[in-house]
């Protein structure tokens, strides 16, 4: 803007000083003639100049005006450009939105499907479907396979985020006789922060450490002695979930369920279908790189309405406490190549009622512990051992389901595995099951393919 | 995805007063947080979720894992 006000003003003062010189000469004397022709030239030049002047002049206004413009627009292109600027770091210092946390790969195919084929043959000493454990009332799926070729249960699964709030999860499971059951059917919250999700549905409860896996994920071939006497093998049930993920450096996470109590230990659906309530707590953290753990407590409150188990009808309440630790170790973090998990839960239980119109109120408990040893890649090796404690019932029960016979229930079990590949898995169990009187032998061949996408790793 | 969570980090990064602690970076891989350090570093605390050492596929949500995630500012991943 300067450079050109300068280059313009200058000519102009020039211009000035020669037009004031040119009529300054007038005054000197000359013959009229020639003064006259001079006075012309003069006045010629002198419009000449005039009209150029009046061109600059006229011609510096409009460069001024354009400078003007261009300023203006120069300030406001300026003034968009902070406000730009400010609302970026006001979008900086807005809170991330928290991401879905199942992975959205799994929306490859929306919804993520994934399916699970189980197959089981099995050769037993006697019939296993025939086999109790005395002292216990058990529920309808708290036996194994049956013996020879039998379809394990084959899943599918349907799960993906529904919108940014929700999360689906569908479970269909096919049994052996063709029918098909709802095993998981929930929506999950994926944002509410503050380390809160809540969950609605048909689902596995939180409570102890394996219940809430599938049964494809556990690192038997079966259910342990405690699992299937008092939790009939898995505990689900239609009802509302809670946890907590508490913002501590270990992991400590709180939970609480509300469910219809229509599955064992519960039954029947008491308290207008609202009977069972459920409270647990997970803590956790690494010891090394190499090792971690896992810690829980869990309580579960029923309240059955005429539980039927095998024609036994019970009203009354059932209290069940379950103490769980997990341990892990995988040189380096690493489980590939080789890895070890130990774990072991407690169980306790209080039954309080009407057992077929005869009062009961009487406690049991039952353990197990088990070790599942990787050793070189795809093969590992595994034991378990498993004990139950039957309440004692007065002489009016003696005789039925709860009678224990005077034996204590125990199982040993140890397990070859071979994985094809993450997705294929191949067992031998051998099971020396001591419940019923007479003993049983099992040896047990399975294979597990899962296909399709699946969530994360679980602990 | 990945440039918007490198510049949000770097303009959080910029923005750290001493008043304010740290701001966590969970990274689920060591490349992420080598990265998060070199851009981040004092005013950033960087856990790397998995180790070079492992097959990042294959890792468990261990209890610590859970724990670092729920008190991360940002997460730093591919391929989770």
């Amino acid at each position: 803007m300067f450079p050109i006000t300068h280059s313009a003003t200058i000519p102009i003062c020039v211009l000035a000083a020669m037009t004031v010189l040119s009529g300054g000469s007038s005054a000197f004397a000359a013959p009229a003639d020639d003064l006259a022709a001079i006075r012309e030239a003069i006045t010629n030049l002198r419009q000449d100049y005039e009209a150029k002047i009046k061109d600059l002049e006229d011609r510096l206004q409009k460069a001024q005006a354009e400078a003007e413009a261009a300023k203006a627009s120069a300030d406001s292109a300026q003034a968009a450009a902070q406000e730009a600027q400010k609302s970026a770091v006001a979008l900086a210092a807005a809170p991330e939105p928290q991401a879905p946390r199942t992975p959205t790969s799994n929306n490859a195919f929306n919804p993520g499907i994934a399916a699970v084929l189980n197959g089981f043959f099995v050769a037993a000493s006697h019939d296993p479907s025939a086999s109790r454990i005395p002292g216990f009332a058990l529920g309808d799926a708290a036996q194994g396979p049956s013996r020879g070729f039998s379809l394990g249960e084959s899943e599918v699964n349907l799960t993906a985020n529904i919108d940014p709030y929700f999360l689906g999860w569908l479970n269909l499971s096919f049994g052996n006789d063709n029918s098909v059951g709802v095993e998981e059917a929930y929506i999950q919250t994926t944002s509410l922060g503050e380390g809160i999700t809540l969950r609605a549905g048909r689902m596995f409860s939180g409570i102890a450490y394996l219940n809430e896996r599938h049964a494809h994920d556990w690192s038997f071939s079966d259910a342990s002695l405690p699992y299937r006497a008092f939790l009939n093998g898995q505990y689900g049930d239609d009802g509302v979930q809670a946890r907590w993920l508490a913002p501590t450096s270990i992991f400590l996470e709180l939970g609480a369920e509300w469910f219809r109590g229509d599955s064992f230990p519960a039954g029947g659906a008491a308290d207008h279908g609202a009977g069972t309530v459920t409270a647990f707590a997970h803590a956790g953290d690494d010891i090394n790189d190499s090792s971690s753990w896992l810690a829980g407590l869990s309580y579960l409150h029923a309240r059955s309405d005429k539980r039927d188990t095998g024609g036994d009808l019970f009203s009354g309440t059932n209290d069940i406490g379950i103490a769980s630790l997990v341990y892990k170790w995988a040189p380096g973090g690493n489980p590939v190549v080789q890895n070890l998990i130990l774990s072991g839960e407690y169980f306790f239980g209080h039954e309080n009622g009407l057992f077929n119109g005869i009062g009961v109120d009487y406690d049991h408990s039952g353990w197990y512990v088990q070790g599942v040893y990787q050793f070189m890649p795809r093969w590992s090796f595994g034991l378990r051992y498993a004990e139950l404690e039957a309440g004692r019932v007065g002489v009016a029960l003696m005789g039925t389901a709860l009678d224990d016979l005077g034996r204590t229930p125990r199982a040993e079990t140890a397990l070859l595995e071979f994985d094809t590949s993450e997705f294929g898995r191949l067992r031998l169990q051998y099971t020396h099951d001591d419940s019923d009187v007479r003993p049983l032998d099992q040896v047990l061949f399975q294979y597990t393919v899962i296909y399709g996408p699946h969530p994360a790793h679980r602990y | 995805m990945r440039k918007s969570i490198i510049a949000a980090l770097l303009l959080a990064s910029g923005a750290a007063s001493p008043a304010y602690a740290n701001l966590n970076v969970f990274a689920c891989e060591p490349e992420w947080a080598a990265l998060a350090t070199e851009i981040g570093g004092d005013k950033v605390s960087v856990y790397s979720a998995t180790t070079g050492g492992q097959d990042p596929h294959q890792v468990q949500a261990r209890p610590s894992l859970i724990a670092k995630a729920r008190s991360a500012d940002i997460s730093v991943c591919t391929g989770a």
